[in-house]
């Protein structure tokens, strides 16, 4: 979603002042990023919930700090990647066995309702991403899952941009190797079709 | 050969950004110029290019679901307290036993009793409280009509201005909760109640089912704020009298509504006619009720009545008196001042197929990842406040391991019980609802006990939608597939199960 900057200044300031409906605006702004991001990240979409809520409360009360050095997405995804980081170790502990029955199929479980209608070559790249080493994964998944930016990225990973870049790289690469040895991102039906 | 690739090496990460979409337009426009002098790397582009247009095509869906997320969120967090936080607060200020700070097991802590789940605000709405007992008095004027003519009934119901009755709620013959109603017509009801346990008292004010609510904790100067979302758009459904027309219409029309005789009785020194009804009602997924009444003035004098959905619950409605004065300050929905506001927002919109699995889906979450016996919403809460699930976490060996795991269960246990809040408030109740509120004709069973979540090509849960030639069927797996036939699986239960009501 496109926000425009002016807008987007002026409602940080009435927030700052404490005014609620500035605050609600602004998280309507970004509730799709937010939302990506927090599935992206937590790929749960009942924790996802709880990160956005989490994400929010904290937000709120830290708006007084936001000094504007940074895009507003970007310090909202650093919020959300210190939450996710708080809980991430409590949330997989909190649910030993579901955790595993789920794991089995866990982007099944990730987006239950699309991926029983996703197509097999959709099944196939998730399950190519999911077999990516986790820092790589998660910075393909915030990018391409979740639209997050560069900058998003690294402050969802607290890492240096520098670091998200090349991590974005290795990984496409590795999809890109893999893509040659087992043709596992098969062209569109359109390419397909218009080779000769 | 690599003395040849090392010079495009350089650009090797810049296409990568580039195919990502990553690189500012003067980025982009170098590595292009690179790519198009250089065919290994033009190649190369090509190919990432195909990779990221395939991963850009996954990109997660945000629809209004979602997004209604983040604003409830918003919403719950600007007006003073995230949901979750309000929650435990409300808890808190009635009383609730503060949770253990450690503790290994956390899942088989009780992380809520009865009297939470009595004053839920989500399953304990107060529209479904009015709905509830209101149904019962206007289908006592059906039952009851055997004696006199139906419509000497129906007349006076629909004339009536205001209602006043008093109710006590049970739980498995134990009574959990008492008070009094007070309906002005056509929408606006008031219960005040006391929880028996905790003798804590609060009052329910609404507007209409579908509308704004409030429910005030006197002693703890607290007030609910209610304003449900995807309310039926019937305007009939969205007003007492409304209702009351609905229940009575169909108690006149629809055959499947039974109505048996239970003889006369004496009830508070008064002689008593007795019927015993069962059906479906507007917003109700099947109940069965007793009714005892005056033959002579065919007014109610005590109506029982309990419902599919959680058989042990009973509600007891009797003392009832219409057209008395009620002064319309009671039925104010302004919070008085010095009450501290928690605003939530309950989902009010129809069940189907999905809020089944996902009830499924999170039942399996929070149990260890076993389907429940019974779709009996009693039990499944049984289980789930009470015994926890079956499955523990296990215990650390070590004496620094197990205060670190302790930590971390306690902040697991947050989230599990969050998740818990959830399932008793609002994503339990939508998903077994859909299930007994199916008709006999759909044929539905149910088949999970003992099945583990994941199991494939084990079917859990079929039934045949209406007009529908073929059967759906859910399996252990979540997924679903259409059938001709029901499949064959020994000691499926019918769903809902029948009624056996000990009224």
């Amino acid at each position: 979603m496109d926000v425009h900057q002016d807008d987007q200044c002026e409602l940080i300031g009435r927030a700052q002042a404490g005014e609620a409906a500035a605050f609600e605006r602004l998280a309507e702004q970004h509730a799709a990023r937010l939302w990506r991001g927090a599935l992206a990240l937590g790929r749960d979409r009942h924790w996802a919930e709880d990160l956005v809520q989490e994400t929010l409360l904290e937000a709120w009360r830290s708006l007084p700090r936001f000094d504007g050095r940074c895009r507003f997405s970007t310090w909202l995804y650093g919020i959300l990647r210190h939450r996710f980081l708080k809980g991430r170790r409590r949330h997989d502990a909190a649910r030993p066995s579901a955790a595993a029955a789920l794991e089995e199929d866990h982007l099944a479980a990730w987006l239950p309702d699309r991926c029983a209608e996703a197509s097999e070559d959709a099944r196939r790249v998730r399950q190519a991403v999911a077999s990516l080493p986790e820092e790589h994964r998660l910075v393909v998944e915030l990018r391409f899952f979740a639209g997050a930016t560069l900058e998003e990225i690294a402050a969802a990973l607290d890492c240096p941009l520098g670091t998200v870049k090349s991590r974005l790289h290795h990984a496409l690469e590795k999809l890109r190797q893999m893509k040659l040895a087992v043709n596992l991102f098969a062209p569109s039906r359109e390419t397909r079709e218009s080779k000769p | 050969m690599n003395d040849l690739l090392h010079p495009c090496e350089v650009w090797a990460e810049p296409i990568s950004l580039a195919a990502a979409g990553c690189l500012s337009p003067d980025e982009e426009a170098e590595a292009r110029r690179h790519i198009e002098t250089c065919p290994a790397c033009r190649e190369r582009f090509r190919q990432l290019a195909e990779v990221c247009g395939a991963l850009a095509e996954l990109r997660l869906p945000v629809g209004d679901e979602e997004l209604a997320v983040v604003r409830r969120a918003a919403s719950a967090v600007s007006s003073g307290e995230a949901r979750r936080s309000a929650v435990e607060w409300i808890r808190r200020v009635l009383g609730r036993r503060p949770r253990e700070s450690h503790g290994p097991v956390f899942r088989t802590q009780r992380p809520f009793d009865w009297r939470w789940i009595m004053r839920h605000p989500a399953s304990f709405a107060s529209a479904a409280v009015f709905l509830f007992v209101i149904g019962g008095v206007a289908l006592w004027f059906h039952g009851g009509g055997t004696t006199p003519a139906l419509a000497d009934f129906i007349t006076p119901i629909l004339e009536a201005k205001t209602v006043k009755f008093k109710f006590v709620g049970e739980i498995d013959g134990r009574i959990t909760m008492r008070g009094v109603v007070m309906v002005l017509a056509p929408s606006r009801g008031r219960v005040e109640q006391e929880e028996i346990s905790t003798k804590s008292k609060s009052v329910e004010i609404t507007s209409s089912f579908g509308g704004k609510s409030i429910l005030l904790v006197p002693d703890k100067k607290l007030a609910v704020v209610n304003q449900p979302i995807n309310a039926p758009r019937d305007e009939a459904a969205k007003n007492f009298l409304g209702v009351l027309r609905s229940y009575l219409l169909d108690a006149r029309d629809k055959a499947d509504v039974r109505r048996e005789p239970l003889g006369e009785k004496e009830i508070d020194g008064r002689r008593a006619v007795g019927f015993r009804l069962s059906g479906r009602g507007l917003h109700d997924p099947g109940w069965v009720m007793s009714l005892w009444g005056d033959p002579q003035t065919g007014e109610p004098i005590r109506i029982e009545k309990t419902d599919l959905m959680c058989p042990g619950k009973k509600v007891t409605m009797s003392d009832f008196v219409f057209n008395l004065d009620l002064d319309e300050s009671l039925f104010s929905l302004e919070v008085p001042t010095g009450y501290k506001i928690v605003n939530i927002q309950s989902d009010l919109s129809l069940p189907n197929e999905k809020s089944l699995i996902e009830t499924f889906r999170q039942y399996g979450r929070l149990s260890g990842g076993i389907f429940p016996d019974t779709l009996n919403w009693h039990l499944i809460l049984l289980q789930i406040v009470n015994q926890g699930p079956k499955k523990q976490a296990v215990r650390p060996k070590s004496e620094e391991r197990q205060n670190v795991n302790r930590r971390e269960m306690k902040r697991g246990g947050d989230a599990l019980e969050t998740l818990r809040e959830k399932f008793v408030g609002e994503l339990g109740y939508r998903g077994i609802g859909f299930a007994v509120d199916l008709p006999p004709e759909a044929d539905a069973h149910y088949a999970g006990k003992g099945v583990k979540l994941g199991a494939a090509d084990t079917p859990i849960f079929w039934y045949r939608p209406k007009d529908a030639k073929k059967y759906r069927v859910i399996y252990a797996d979540l997924s679903v597939r259409e059938s001709a036939t029901p499949p064959h699986v020994p000691n499926a239960q019918p769903v809902p199960a029948p009624a056996s009501p000990k009224i």
